[in-house]
């Protein structure tokens, strides 16, 4: 049996319990799937604390709908399609208060020494830069560029976990690149204008 | 910045399109083809492949702690709320339901006590007959109008209101009952 079928066969088995109000299998999923699901949170939202409250939420709700859970269904599109909408929900019930990128993370990064200033910083702005680019987007358009490129989700996977048709995923990935490219090139050219003469008095 | 037209952005999305190998390579080459003939485009379609390779790179976020224990204590003080909520519910249905109950037997003693000992609790219970009789006169009323329309429409209503009373009280409960927020570790 290959560990991919062994670690399927666990899921079903903890999803079962979990069904059935055994809280110890539901920690077993959350332990199996926080990370994906933090990381959508993230990327949709922002922050480090907005997002870990947001996985916790949908994990609460994924718990309260384990029975309507289809089994024939890869549970980590049934659980990141929930993430999405409660993020989506989160940004539209609010608007986004933008908190300091990376957060504590990245403080406990800056204070090892093991790696150079520069790159450290360069990291840094890199990562703010990719980070301030999702922002940008509507939530329509960010929930697919995030499963593409941090899940490596195909186009129908999108389409099957965010209930789009393929032809839509394909439009709102095409619009989104676009979006960021157009930042991108908005910034370059900021940078680059000429920085105005010094006033000789 | 270049603005792009209607057939720059038909060119990108086909660009986008083979950023994710979804279109044959032919097809890719005859793109590309098109591309080299579009400034505005290459300008854009090198700004899409400098996205592409960045965010291809970025690693996903892992959350600083384990979740797990935060997400049972939320789920643990949701059950407890909701076991609460059904514990009002059914402790304000008791009540409300014991309520009619109590009239009838108030009813009951009043008029024993009344037709037995006229004379002593004449005075005393006034107030009660008076308000017995004004019970007595609506349930009349209703009586006559539901004799006149149906024989069911009185226990029809008392179950309405029945089912009205027991949906406020659930609504009320809820609301009582304040919404954890989510735990933080």
């Amino acid at each position: 049996m290959t560990a991919a079928t062994s670690r399927q066969d666990d899921e079903r088995i903890w999803i079962e319990q979990a069904r059935q109000g055994d809280h110890a299998a539901f920690a077993h999923i959350v332990q199996a799937y926080q990370r994906p699901v933090y990381n959508l949170c993230y990327r949709m939202l922002g922050n480090q604390v907005e997002a870990e409250d947001a996985a916790q939420e949908t994990f609460l709700r994924a718990y309260n709908n384990l029975h309507r859970y289809d089994p024939n269904r890869k549970f980590l599109n049934w659980i990141l399609s929930i993430a999405s909408n409660h993020s989506i929900d989160r940004l539209r019930r609010k608007r986004h208060i933008q908190v300091s990128l990376e957060d504590a993370p990245f403080a406990e990064q800056l204070r090892s020494h093991d790696e150079p200033l520069q790159a450290r910083v360069e990291r840094k702005e890199k990562a703010d830069a990719i980070q301030h680019w999702v922002d940008q987007l509507s939530p329509n358009y960010r929930t697919p560029l995030i499963l593409l490129y941090w899940y490596d989700y195909s186009y129908e996977e999108i389409a099957e976990t965010l209930k789009l048709s393929v032809p839509a995923v394909k439009s709102r990935l095409h619009r989104a690149r676009k979006q960021v490219a157009e930042l991108m090139l908005a910034e370059q050219a900021t940078r680059s204008a000429p920085t105005p003469a010094p006033i000789s008095v | 910045m270049q603005q792009t037209t209607h057939d720059c952005d038909a060119l990108l999305g086909q660009l986008s399109l083979c950023l994710d190998k979804l279109l044959p390579e032919a097809d890719c080459a005859h793109v590309h083809a098109e591309l080299a003939q579009c400034p505005t485009c290459q300008a854009f379609y090198r700004a899409m492949l400098q996205v592409d390779q960045t965010l291809r790179a970025a690693p996903q976020k892992a959350p600083a702690y384990d979740m797990s224990a935060a997400v049972l204590a939320l789920i643990a003080q949701r059950e407890k709320r909701q076991k609460r909520a059904l514990g009002f519910t059914l402790l304000l249905s008791g009540a409300m339901s014991l309520v009619p109950t109590l009239v009838v037997i108030l009813s009951i003693i009043i008029a024993f006590w009344t037709t037995t000992n006229p004379g002593i609790l004449q005075t005393g219970v006034d107030v009660i007959i008076s308000l017995v009789n004004v019970i007595r006169a609506l349930v009349l009323t209703f009586g006559v109008l539901g004799n006149a329309i149906s024989p069911w429409i009185l226990p029809t209503l008392a179950a309405l209101v029945s089912v009205l009373l027991l949906f406020l009280t659930i609504v009320w409960a809820r609301k009582i009952v304040p919404a954890p927020s989510p735990a933080r570790v």
